[in-house]
């Protein structure tokens, strides 16, 4: 169904994990890209849990590896786009993160689950899940859920670009209609 | 009332793509919250008995690049709701000259965060007390149709 990705090798602190094994059910709603992000214990707060900025940073490290940034095992072992310029970059227009069970340093390391929601020109929305890696499955408790949307960007001149054909391919390489937006939408304005 | 919250750009709050990353802004935005709860007298302490609280969402738009500087941002932050057992934040990212009250000026970022108070000691949400909301009431700007 889905590509199959060379396996990279452990980076610290998050290490890609691979894919979803054969076993699962073919029904089985578990994203297709996944990594293992161990957690720090200065990641914890004065409140003793893993602090709400970390969320963000696990799941940053997600989609810089599923995005295939220059410097990331992802992009170590992608294919060359001969379309690529050194100027391409992606950034995050917004976060929409839902925090539902408290993280500790016991808990050693969490799955950050990704999967593509909605592809558009020049933007991207990618969702996360934060899971157990001793239980990854679609009925695992979940830390938290996220929903983003990145912009391809044009480190040059700071403004957006189109997606190439290459990028928009890998994007929907990461679609499943399977999976749901992970939290309700809700606007900022003001 | 809003309250303001000043805060500095670090050096290191910047990236690769020599521009603040976007976590920084979520710790900008969470000092902010932390001075908010403070100045209306709810104490953010763990030891603060039925006073703390715990972040259940937060949602940032980027709305513009920030770079390293020696002037401050503002953080403005004020409450929407104050709920049985949550309490849901505005907040947004300014230049130090901007007037927080005028929404014409382009921010750098915008952000929604909901509170839930949390009791410690029994390890589950608990309701916002009487004193809590009549505290945090001064900062209360309630809209139309909250999210």
């Amino acid at each position: 169904m889905r590509r199959t990705r060379r396996s990279v090798s452990a980076r610290r602190p998050c290490a890609r994990t691979g894919r979803r094994t054969a076993s699962s059910p073919a029904a089985d709603p578990v994203p297709a890209h996944v990594i293992e992000c161990q957690i720090r214990w200065i990641d914890m707060d004065a409140y003793r849990h893993v602090n709400n900025t970390l969320y963000f940073r696990y799941c940053e490290q997600a989609r810089t590896q599923m995005l295939g940034f220059e410097g990331s095992a992802e992009a170590a072992a992608m294919v060359l786009d001969p379309d690529a310029r050194p100027t391409d970059g992606m950034v995050l227009a917004s976060i929409d993160m839902a925090y539902q069970r408290p993280l500790v340093y016991k808990n050693r390391a969490v799955l950050v689950q990704s999967w593509v929601t909605r592809i558009g020109t020049s933007s991207v929305d990618i969702a996360h899940r934060v899971v157990s890696p001793a239980d990854p499955g679609p009925g695992a408790p979940t830390y938290a859920t996220a929903a983003t949307v990145m912009v391809a960007y044009d480190k040059a001149t700071g403004r957006s670009r189109p997606f190439r054909p290459n990028e928009r391919a890998r994007l929907v390489d990461y679609q499943d209609p399977a999976l749901s937006l992970p939290v309700r939408r809700v606007g900022v304005a003001r | 009332m809003r309250h303001l919250s000043t805060q500095q750009v670090r050096w290191g709050d910047q990236d690769a793509y020599q521009h603040v990353n976007n976590v920084a802004y979520a710790a900008y935005f969470q000092e902010a919250r932390a001075e908010l709860l403070a100045a209306a007298g709810v104490r953010a302490s763990v030891d603060a008995r039925g006073g703390t609280f715990v972040i259940a969402r937060l949602r940032v738009e980027y709305v513009r690049s920030l770079v390293f500087r020696p002037a401050p941002v503002i953080v403005t932050t004020w409450i929407v709701d104050i709920a049985a057992s949550r309490i849901t934040l505005r907040s947004r990212l300014d230049d130090p000259d901007v007037d927080p009250e005028d929404s014409a000026p382009v921010p750098y970022a915008r952000a929604l965060s909901v509170l839930v108070p949390f009791d410690f000691d029994a390890g589950r949400p608990r309701r916002v007390t009487g004193e809590e909301r009549e505290h945090l009431s001064m900062f209360l700007e309630p809209e139309a149709a909250p999210d």
